[in-house]
């Protein structure tokens, strides 16, 4: 008797807790989850609630089920959800990642929906910003921004060297003669002031130069060319010879000290988003001018889009979603936010004009965002299926050992072009890539 | 069950019955949890060792291939040994430190106890907290320890941002760390061991302090020192994640990227599954060699009685 009143004790609350469970399940039913994931800001997140807010008041029935993610950890995440087949419906995604989810048939084709849905205009959106999230010839994910490289440059350097600021008649030989006469040092010879603090500087001098990294369907790297070669030891020069910009050892110990911001460099190539930064810069005035060119005129360009995962149940709602967050109400808070520009053309007037009466002394700089995105392309290092993480890596090591001199330019490409084309071969998806028109 | 414990089992007598099985049911959610949750990835990571998959569609079978090229072929794999095996020059130190500790912590000075305290702090703490703690204090530009050597006119170092000084600057963290921790307190009890009148006996045969320390204690601290140096060389091959990923994610030019570290970029950064388990394994067999030759060559110099 006694045991027999024990094991009830223990019995019954479990079949309890069990019946609750269920119960919950049901009263869920009535509502359409779209599920959602993106990485969360602390500016954008209360802009995106909102958003999700007006959509759910568009769609009856619907709700969205959004948890945010650190940075950090959201890419990881999402390379775990899609690998274990349950992954979210809509997907926030960067285009250095596009290309890789569009050939592992991470993300669906948006181009049935594209056509299907006669309000929607594809020409509103710029074509770069269309071109980054296209996939042999399908769209797989809408642009939310686009963040263009520009020249964020010191105002009052220039004036105190009476040096007429950069515009776009600049070419590569005036950024050098600038530059030499922007360096500061002092009686020892060390830097104390840089003219220049590029980024991502082998992608922009190699575009300007008109050099290619892989031919035109990826198959083969063929980065060891004359271009590129000039191209990368522009940059060597700048860095080591002429020392206008910070070289290896230099980088390594002024890399958590923002140069630009501090006043010890006069220029600086670098993202629309910096400027989120650079407005609470008091110390001195600033202002943004197009790149200077090189053979061509070329800039990087990033951006943020939204796509819908092959797990998606419901991939219409999901478009809808997509639409409407990437379409002009979306966008528009996106602009407000004062971040990057609209992906959409049909803004491009709002940006320049009503978004900067926030921030008056941008007026003019926002023209100079527009207009570059006439010659902005993606980076040209990022390939359909090696991981841009395993490229950058190996590239860059082998930028430093021909820097350091243990090896000639020649020699470094051509053992970067010979490593690169055997990951190609290796990393080569089995499976074909469906597409939609199959 | 297996049949000799079904045996066992049917030939105790009733009640004797009725406590084997329950004993076997007591252990049953430890013994599924390990199954669940080591055994069947062990036996997983085992297999994806042998296969290239980049966590999409289908993987394919590669026999030896991975274990091949990172032999062979992966340049990298080898500079991240060494680095793994030099951030592990900061063991014997810290055994070294840890053992001074405790020796001085020993004795009957006053506030023995506040010190033992104080010791052990960093121990509690958080690891992720202390390494936010030294991000911090080695900052190059703002760094506390930076701007004390700007105060003694002495030039900044990149602590973890050059080459040079990375690696040393994470020993030292651990050395903070790690000293007046559990080791101090493992030698503690093992000094505490010690039977008094074999001083005295000592003194009587006239010991000086050094003698006595290498005729009396040593030989009660070397099963303490044999335990402690198996359990560090284990932990420390397979260690240095948390440091690279949260202080230098790899470290300036692949400094402070160990094996562990490389493991976790082959998995998120290349997503190459099937190769990352393969360093899992090689790794176990590091391990395994080390223990193995820890324990016959050490157990040799350990003396009990």
């Amino acid at each position: 008797m006694k045991k027999c009143k024990s094991l009830l004790g223990l019995v019954v609350p479990l079949i309890a807790v069990l019946l609750s469970g269920c119960g919950k399940e049901s009263t869920t039913e009535e509502h359409e989850k779209l599920w959602v994931t993106a990485y969360a800001t602390t500016i954008y997140d209360p802009v995106r609630r909102e958003l999700y807010a007006e959509f759910e008041n568009t769609q009856p029935d619907v709700k969205i089920d959004y948890l945010p993610n650190q940075y950090g950890e959201y890419y990881n995440k999402l390379t775990l959800q899609l690998a274990s087949g349950k992954a979210p419906d809509v997907v926030f995604t960067e285009n250095i990642f596009l290309p890789r989810h569009a050939r592992a048939g991470d993300f669906i084709s948006l181009d049935p929906f594209i056509q299907a849905d006669k309000d929607f205009r594809l020409s509103d959106f710029h074509d770069v910003g269309l071109k980054m999230y296209q996939f042999e010839g399908e769209q797989y994910a809408m642009p939310g921004n686009l963040a263009v490289f520009v020249m964020f440059y010191n105002k009052d350097i220039f004036d105190a060297e009476d040096i007429a600021p950069p515009d776009e008649t600049w070419d590569w030989d005036k950024l050098l003669e600038v530059s030499k006469k922007l360096t500061k040092r002092d009686s020892e010879g060390n830097v104390t002031r840089f003219a220049i603090s590029p980024s991502r500087h082998y992608s922009i001098f190699m575009m300007q130069n008109g050099a290619k990294v892989y031919n035109d369907d990826y198959a083969k790297c063929i980065i060891d060319n004359e271009a590129a070669k000039e191209a990368i030891q522009f940059y060597a020069e700048l860095a080591d010879k002429h020392n206008v910009t910070p070289n290896l050892s230099q980088l390594k110990s002024y890399q958590t000290v923002d140069l630009f911001q501090n006043g010890k460099c006069a220029m600086l190539i670098t993202g629309r988003w910096s400027i989120l930064g650079y407005r609470n810069i008091k110390d001195f005035e600033w202002d943004v001018a197009p790149l200077p060119h090189g053979k061509k005129r070329a800039t990087l360009l990033a951006s943020h889009g939204w796509a819908v995962s092959k797990t998606c149940k419901n991939p219409k709602l999901a478009w809808e979603f997509v639409k409407y967050i990437t379409g002009p109400a979306g966008a528009r808070r996106v602009v407000d936010m004062g971040d990057c520009n609209p992906a959409l053309n049909t803004l491009d007037d709002y940006f320049i004009n009503e978004a900067t009466a926030k921030w008056p002394k941008e007026k003019n700089d926002n023209q100079v965002y527009v207009d570059s995105l006439a010659y902005a392309y993606t980076d040209p290092f990022l390939h359909p299926w090696v991981p841009i993480a395993e490229i950058e890596d190996k590239f860059v090591e082998k930028m430093e050992e021909y820097r350091e001199g243990e090896k000639t330019l020649d020699v470094a490409l051509r053992e970067f072009q010979d490593m690169m084309n055997k990951l190609i071969d290796e990393r080569r998806p089995k499976a074909p890539l469906s597409t939609s028109k199959d | 069950m297996s049949p000799s414990s079904r045996k066992f089992v049917r030939n105790l007598s009733s009640e004797r019955r009725r406590e084997a099985i329950a004993g076997y049911l007591f252990i049953l959610p430890n013994l599924m949890g390990f199954l669940l949750f080591v055994l069947g990835p062990v036996i997983a990571a085992l297999v994806l060792g042998f296969v290239e998959w980049d966590m999409r569609s289908s993987g394919e079978f590669v026999g030896l291939a991975n274990y091949r090229k990172l032999a062979f072929e992966d340049e990298y794999f080898w500079k991240y040994v060494l680095n793994t095996l030099f951030l592990m020059l900061g063991i014997p130190i810290g055994m070294a430190g840890s053992l001074l500790l405790a020796l001085v912590l020993n004795q009957k000075i006053r506030g023995r106890v506040f010190f033992r305290t104080i010791y052990f702090l960093p121990t509690m703490c958080a690891g992720v907290a202390i390494y936010f703690l030294w991000l911090w204090l080695l900052d190059a530009d703002f760094g506390l320890v930076n701007q004390l050597l700007v105060h003694l006119r002495l030039p900044r170092i990149g602590w973890l941002t050059t080459v040079r000084w990375a690696k040393p600057s994470l020993i030292l963290m651990g050395l903070w760390t790690g000293v007046g921790g559990f080791n101090m307190i493992l030698y503690l009890a093992a000094l505490q061991n010690v039977p008094k009148h074999l001083y005295e006996a000592a003194e009587i045969d006239g010991a000086g302090r050094w003698r006595k320390f290498w005729a009396v204690t040593w030989p009660y601290l070397t099963p303490t020192t044999f335990f402690i140096s198996i359990m560090s060389i284990i932990g420390g091959l397979q260690g240095g994640f948390e440091m690279a990923y949260i202080m230098t994610k790899g470290g300036p030019l692949g400094s402070t990227t160990t094996i562990n570290y490389y493991l976790f970029k082959n998995i998120y950064d290349y997503a190459r599954f099937g190769y990352a388990a393969s360093i899992a394994w090689v790794l176990f067999l590091m391990v395994f060699v080390f223990t193995l030759l820890n324990w016959r060559l050490g157990g040799r110099l350990v003396s009990y009685d």
